[in-house]
């Protein structure tokens, strides 16, 4: 190589140091705007962000913005189509839905995201050291309490009614960032055992670990609201009242202003003491609620109140009448539902369709602790009369205690005040389902093509189908009939 | 290639030359034609050197060189180049004669230059001239019809957009199909060339296979648009200005729709729609008959054309003065180019501002550099909205009824119409403007560092930056915004790319026989992607960001800001080889290592490359055919590479979490995409086979080329358990094929000093077919499926067979081909073609008589299935409350009734009834043009004048039935139709 010259060397050696000391600087990027897997949880205040994460997933229209608030009760017979609607949820109303439906593979997805989101806190959350005592606990305690929500609702909306213990209910998910683990759905005992052994997990964490900025956070009235839930609609009577009378503590229902400021404004600091155990915390950087009933600023009407739920109540005395109806701004002959205009402080709504969802009211547990002891007891228990005239003292005007003459009367009595109390709320489906009723819609049920004003409580649309890309992807068994 | 050099004289090019005092020795002479005459603008060019002089209007030329062992090379575009030895002359006269052999042409491809002759390689090239004031603003949009192999759709007649450019058909389901573009060594990112001036570009080539596209490694599988600009040339200065305006108008394949007449009828029949819904209310009797009477009668009194009212005669103008020149030395190239192009309807619009400075310097007998700089602004109003929205002017002329009104004739104010929304009151009341920046600038300097051994780099910057406009005024009728105070979005983007790349060649002769050349490369580029994007709510008189109101939580105008940001790096190790043995034999082969910051540290790295070789069977002494002027056979195999999964994710391989899942003006983090560290590059294996010919002396060239692409390890979103939280990650998976012919010919049917009639076509045709899809064998997608065994873009619908005469019901197939009363969107079946179709190409003739010329091009794409969308809406009775094509008057009404439209008391279903045979041709442009003799350009003191009309898309002929065959889409949604343009253009030269 004697005869290369020394220009010939210079030149190669600059090439070589050149060409060697950049290729990291090249090949070695990572994502800017995401965070990579391996790099996101450096220390407990991480762990608190993926909570929130958590909680976030539930703000979506395909949980709790439509699908398991306003949609349950599309489904049954609280709402009535209107000349407006343009395709808006008719196929849920009509109960025509199949495998490959898009909004219920949402749903479902969804649920399972915050699944996913609440595994990832429970498994970050045992590995860094607390930056206050008790932190791990509560991070801990509110992810274990919504883990066990996401299946719950899964097993109600894609399980069948919950006393078919041995029939199939739905994967139950407790690892997350397992993305080859084979999948197959559990039995609905299965699944009620998970969510109670998650739910015991969250009352113990969670009693002397108040997280704080209560109503938006999971506490432990939370942690047994959802127990109670859970129990009411398994029919552990006994459990379902002990939790429900653990839940309502020393609170006391809303009344007068108090009651209408909660559709009005937000519920920031509204929760101690009060109404609220828990609402979803939207801002302006939400969706928009419940617009799948009413979009105000298009000025679209999709969904009406049904006749039969807008009888139920006492149009002049009844505080929920005002809060829940009102007459459509441009045509007064038409009654639209309220509880979703958006805040407006000051009497002016300042952004339409932003609403704190409200998960667990005090007057639910109310009236679940009035059917548990209803179903005890008949009429001679403690609770379930007293509980419905306790909710009926608290809205309306000049209210006279019922007295039940009938078990019958109790039991009409404890389930229509269910369904004007919460009413867009994501009962009444489920409701109608748990107590294996048929339904039966009114007389201004008028749906175009006039399909389904009936579904008789066998019906296999009750179960919702599993969606077909997740039954592509793991191979698990579809519901009935679908 | 003749007709180059025709039109070179057409142009007429003059030059005097400035002599250069401190010349060693000068040479001096005239070159000529065959028939004597001097020739123009012929490069002379001292070998091994890029010192040269051009000859001027008499052929004139004078040129300074070192020594007599200086050769000099005569070369023009069309002629044979010649090597003449200086020795101790310092007259050199030459005769040079029509380039009967089409191999001599210099194909450029990137990372160098090789004449056609010696290339194994499949590679296209589009002259400068068919680019060159074409009236669109993208260039790659003018590549249409205009070089085999490559499609090129436009697809939009948004001024400035780019459509669809596919070179031998898709290579990627999930992942990019776009080609690789590299400007002077910059490879430039796609589909924005808004803000490029196409008259800058010199040489457009096209490589097509491995032997020529490889060396581009990871990003080649789709091939590779190499482009240069255009450089300066020696001798006097010349200064070129351009002028060219014209007019846009509707292209006239749109529907017929209802008068008011047939309207009313149809709405009538429907119980749709106003008149619809006076009948039910006269009906129910909650209106009298002299009202209902009224009312139906004010309504017969007005029918609207809104053809004519939402489109309008766009006007087009563009500018531009050029200049070049130089020395021996240092040589430059200039141009400032204006271009104002509006659309078809209001608020459509794109203005462009160029600016390009080339140079080109000889520091010494070793040392070289140059720069190519370009610079360009343009500003582009875009429609507020597209796709199916009444907003859309291009769907509401359509879906607007003939009685309604958007401006009150009385009050002269917007009103909402009886459906839809006011798309005059939106465009009106709403901007959308895109400001664009780009930069394309490059380096190079070169040095001989021995003899036969050239160190190179290279290195270069494509910087390209947006800001948008987007804003809806306060009190718009939309009513949109909070507390409909209308709203302001402004967001910006800018995307930083550079590169750099440095070489030694060296290349050297051995005997007379043998030439190599090897060459080892090293380049790094990196390109990032930035943007912000603030929305402020609550305007007031001020419509820019401070105008907007400081939200609070009970005003609702909390503003909204978002960004992001991402980038990606690429380093790669190449080296090529070339020998050819008694300029018969040719050989190359080329190999190139590339990582990528995609993929995972196991996978970052992969090799790819490429062998070639051809024969030029015509040089052999045995060949003795008479009419075959030169006959060469070449094949080339080898593989290329895909890096792009597609979409924004740059970190495919990546597990991430994002830190945006806020919960009560916190934000969280929750899992954005799952990982797998496995991914890896899609590879697409080229094998092609081409024959370059030219027979009867000049009569008939042309090239054959097949080929055959295997694109393995495709990216495929394999589904996952929504258990996971996700529902699909990426992975390699599965195969499909590409392959096909291309058939390029050209003919001098007359060639002589006064005229040429040159005759040419270019044919392609692709079959795509997706051969292995991994863990499916099909994915659906909407009405069209991937499916092994059929290719990309096949319809996938239920089949429509008609309308029962007796009753009116609508028939369809089931999965196996029977007629069945009962509509199942389960019967839905392949068959109906698909939308990238398989045929396409172009051909024309290039006329001139003394100073005329004639261009014309033809365009077509045959056998193309498009599915109708705006069918679906004009001819169903769901939407009788809007306008709907007369194809409804066809719509059967009583037993016997024979027609394709069924009753109106049967819903309409997507159906194969709407997939439509999308095959066009279209004749693409003509230029008719007129340079003026030189005899009067004396007389003014000008070079050169030419003066031409233009024609683009004159014309089309197809049997689709939408707003324009030329749709980028499977499914046409009210797509923006490109325009006819008419131009008339002057360009002068000093």
């Amino acid at each position: 190589m004697k005869y290369l010259n020394n220009r010939v060397w210079i030149a190669l050696v600059c090439m070589t140091v050149f060409v060697s000391s950049c290729t990291d600087k090249f090949t070695d990027l990572g994502p800017t705007s995401v965070l990579a897997e391996n790099l996101t949880f450096q220390s407990m205040a991480d762990v608190e962000l993926q909570l929130v994460g958590t909680y976030s997933a539930l703000l979506s229209g395909s949980y709790m913005g439509t699908n398991m608030l306003i949609v349950p009760d599309i489904l049954a017979d609280n709402a009535t189509q209107t000349s407006d609607n343009q395709g808006q949820q008719i196929f849920y109303h009509n109960h025509q839905y199949a495998a490959n439906d898009g909004s219920i593979a949402g749903t479902w997805l969804r649920m399972y995201v915050a699944i996913e989101r609440a595994n990832i806190t429970l498994e970050e959350a045992l590995n860094f050291e607390e930056e206050f005592e008790g932190q791990q606990d509560q991070i801990m305690g509110q992810a274990f309490a919504l883990r066990a929500l996401a299946h719950f609702d899964l097993l109600r909306a894609f399980g069948p009614s919950f006393d078919n213990g041995a029939a199939l209910g739905v994967p139950i998910k407790i690892k997350s960032r397992e993305a080859t683990a084979a999948v197959s759905r559990a039995t609905v005992g299965e699944v009620l055992a998970q969510i109670d052994s998650d739910l015991l997990e969250a009352r113990t964490l969670l009693t002397d670990n108040d997280p704080g900025n209560a109503p938006y956070r999971i506490n432990i009235d939370v942690a047994n609201a959802l127990s109670a839930r859970v129990a009411l609609y398994n029919e552990e009577w006994l459990d379902a009242s002990t939790f429900a009378t653990a839940a309502i503590g020393t609170r006391s229902l809303a009344t007068g202003t108090d009651f209408a400021d909660i559709w009005t404004l937000d519920d920031d600091g509204n929760g101690t003491g009060g109404e609220l155990l828990w609402s979803l915390n939207y801002t302006s950087a939400d969706a928009a609620v419940g617009n799948g009933l009413w979009s105000e600023t298009s000025d679209l009407l999709f969904w009406s109140p049904s006749a039969n739920l807008v009888a139920l109540y006492d149009d002049v005395n009844d505080a929920r009448y005002s809060s829940y109806f009102l007459d459509r701004p441009s045509n007064t002959a038409e009654l639209v539902d309220g509880k979703y205009r958006g805040r407006a402080p000051g009497g002016v709504i300042s952004n339409f369709g932003l609403h704190d969802v409200k998960m667990f009211r005090l007057s639910e547990m109310y009236l679940i602790r009035a059917e548990a002891d209803f179903e005890l007891n008949g009429t001679g228990g403690t609770f379930a009369a007293a509980d419905v005239n306790a909710i009926r003292a608290a809205r309306v005007t000049g209210h006279v205690d019922e007295v039940f003459a009938s078990s019958l009367d109790l039991e009409n009595g404890i389930q229509n005040e269910r369904r004007k109390e919460l009413a867009f709320e994501g009962h009444r489906w489920f409701d109608l389902k748990r107590r294996g009723e048929s339904l039966v819609r009114g007389s201004d049920c008028d749906s175009s093509p006039a399909v389904n004003c009936s579904l008789v409580n066998t019906d296999y649309h009750w179960l919702f189908p599993i969606p077909q890309g997740e039954i592509f992807a793991s191979d698990i068994a579809q519901n009935d009939n679908y | 290639m003749n007709m180059k050099r025709i039109l070179l004289l057409s142009m007429v090019f003059s030059f005097v030359f400035a002599t250069s005092a401190w010349a060693q020795r000068t040479v001096s002479g005239k070159v000529t034609d065959e028939s004597g005459e001097g020739l123009p603008g012929v490069n002379v060019v001292i070998k091994g050197t890029t010192t040269g002089v051009t000859s001027d209007l008499d052929g004139n030329y004078q040129i300074s060189v070192p020594d007599e062992n200086a050769v000099l090379v005569f070369s023009s575009v069309g002629m044979a180049s010649q090597e003449v030895n200086v020795g101790a002359r310092s007259v050199i006269d030459l005769g040079m004669s029509f380039d009967t052999k089409q191999l001599q042409e210099v194909v450029v491809t990137g990372y160098g230059n090789i004449s056609r002759e010696k290339l194994t390689g499949s590679v296209s090239s589009v002259s400068s001239q068919s680019i060159e004031q074409v009236p669109i603003a993208s260039f790659a949009q003018t590549l249409q019809g205009n070089a085999a192999g490559v499609y090129s759709t436009t697809g939009n007649g948004q001024p400035g957009s780019t459509g669809k450019v596919l070179i031998r058909g898709a290579h990627s389901i999930q992942g990019d199909t776009d080609p690789l573009y590299v400007l002077d060594g910059v490879p430039i990112e796609s589909g924005t060339f808004a803000t490029l001036n196409p008259n800058d570009f010199e040489t457009v080539s096209i490589l097509k296979d491995a032997a020529s596209a490889s060396i581009y490694g990871s990003r080649a599988a789709n091939g590779v648009i190499v482009i240069t600009s255009k450089r300066g040339k020696a001798g006097k200065i010349q200064l070129n200005y351009r002028y060219q305006m014209g007019w846009g108008l509707p292209t006239t394949n749109f529907f017929d729709v209802l008068n008011t007449e047939q309207k009313i009828q149809r709405e009538l029949e429907t119980g749709q729609g106003f008149a619809g819904g006076l009948a039910s209310d006269l009906a129910d009797m909650d209106i009298t008959q002299e009202f209902y009477d009224a009312q139906i009668d004010s309504l017969s009194k007005i029918n609207n054309n809104w053809q004519d009212i939402l489109f309008r005669t766009a006007r087009l103008e563009s500018h531009e003065i050029n200049a070049s020149g130089g020395d021996e030395n240092t040589r430059f190239f200039a141009s400032i180019n204006y271009f104002n192009q509006e659309g078809i309807t209001f608020d459509s619009q794109l203005k462009r501002y160029t600016l390009r400075f080339n140079i080109d310097n000889e520091a010494s007998d070793k040392f070289r550099w140059g720069m190519s700089n370009s610079v360009g602004f343009s500003r582009d109003n875009s429609l507020i909205s597209s796709g199916l929205n009444t907003n859309n002017p291009f769907l509401a002329v359509f879906l607007l009824n003939p009685y309604d009104y958007l401006v009150d004739p009385e009050t002269g104010e917007f009103v909402v119409p009886s459906q839809g929304r006011n798309v005059l009151a939106n465009a009106a009341q709403s901007d959308q403007v895109r400001d664009e920046v780009k930069v394309i600038s490059s380096v190079y300097l070169e040095y001989d560092i021995i003899e036969n051994l050239t160190a190179r780099t290279t290195w270069g910057i494509d910087y390209r930056q947006r800001k948008f406009r987007n804003l809806t005024e306060p009190f718009n009728l939309s009513g949109f915004g909070p507390n409909k105070q209308g709203s302001l979005n402004t967001s910006f983007n800018n995307r930083p790319r550079f590169i750099g790349t440095n070489s030694l060649t060296y290349s050297r002769s051995f005997g007379s026989d043998h030439n190599a050349s090897v060459a080892v490369f090293h380049e790094v580029w990196y390109n990032r992607f930035e943007n912000f994007s603030t929305t402020g709510y609550g305007l007031n008189r001020i419509f820019e960001p401070n105008g907007a109101t400081p939200g609070t939580d009970a005003n609702g105008f909390i503003p909204v800001f978002s960004g992001s940001s991402r980038d990606e790096g690429l380093v790669s190790y190449f080296a090529t080889g070339n020998y050819d043995y008694k300029g018969k034999y040719f050989f190359n082969a080329t190999i190139r290592r590339d990582g990528s910051s995609r993929f995972g540290e196991n996978n970052r790295f992969a090799t790819f490359w490429s062998v070639g070789a051809s024969w030029l069977l015509s040089d052999e002494s045995f060949f003795n055919v008479s009419f075959v002027d030169n006959l060469k056979v070449r094949a080339s195999y080898g593989t290329t590479g895909n890096k792009n999964v597609g979409g924004t994710n740059y970190y495919p391989a990546l597990g991430t979490f994002a830190a945006t899942s806020s919960y009560g003006g916190t934000n969280g983090y929750s899992p954005s995409s799952p990982s797998n560290p496995d991914l890896i590059w899609e590879t697409t294996t080229k094998s092609n086979i081409g024959f370059d010919f030219g027979l009867l002396g000049g009569k008939l060239d042309g090239t054959i080329e097949l080929y055959h692409d295997k694109t393995s390890d495709l990216f495929i979103e394999q589904q996952l358990s929504r258990t996971t939280g996700f529902t699909s990650v990426d992975i390699n998976s599965g195969e499909m094929v590409n392959k096909g012919i291309e058939v390029t010919l050209s003919s001098y049917v007359i060639k002589n000093n006064d005229m040429f009639v040159n005759l040419f076509a270019n044919l392609s045709y692709n079959k795509n077919e997706v051969t292995d899809l991994g863990q499916v064998d099909e994915f659906e997608q909407g009405t069209s499926i991937i499916r092994v065994g059929e290719p990309l873009g096949a319809h996938y619908i239920t089949g429509y067979a008609g309308v029962d005469p007796a009753t009116g019901a609508p028939l369809y197939l089931d999965t196996l081909g029977n007629v069945t009363s009962q509509f199942s969107s389960a019967n839905a079946t392949t068959g109906w073609g698909t939308s990238n179709a398989p045929h396409f190409g172009g051909f024309g003739t290039k006329m001139g008589y003394k100073g005329f010329t004639v261009d014309v091009l033809f365009s077509y794409i045959y056998d193309i299935a498009i599915f109708n969308n705006d069918r679906f809406f004009f001819e169903n009775k769901n939407f009788a409350g809007f306008n709907q094509s007369t194809a409804v008057l066809r719509t059967w009404k009583e037993p016997g009734d024979i027609t394709d439209i069924h009753s109106i008391d049967y819903p309409t279903q997507f159906s194969s009834r709407f997939i439509e045979d999308g095959s066009f041709l279209r004749l693409r442009n003509v230029t008719v043009s007129y340079a003026l003799p030189s005899s009067v350009l004396d007389k003014v003191g000008m070079r050169s004048a030419r003066v031409y009309f233009q024609g683009q898309n004159l014309a089309t002929w197809t049997k689709f039935q939408g707003f324009d065959p030329e749709s980028s889409n499977n499914i046409t949604q009210a797509e923006y139709p490109n325009p006819k343009t008419l131009t008339v253009g002057i360009d002068i030269g000093f």
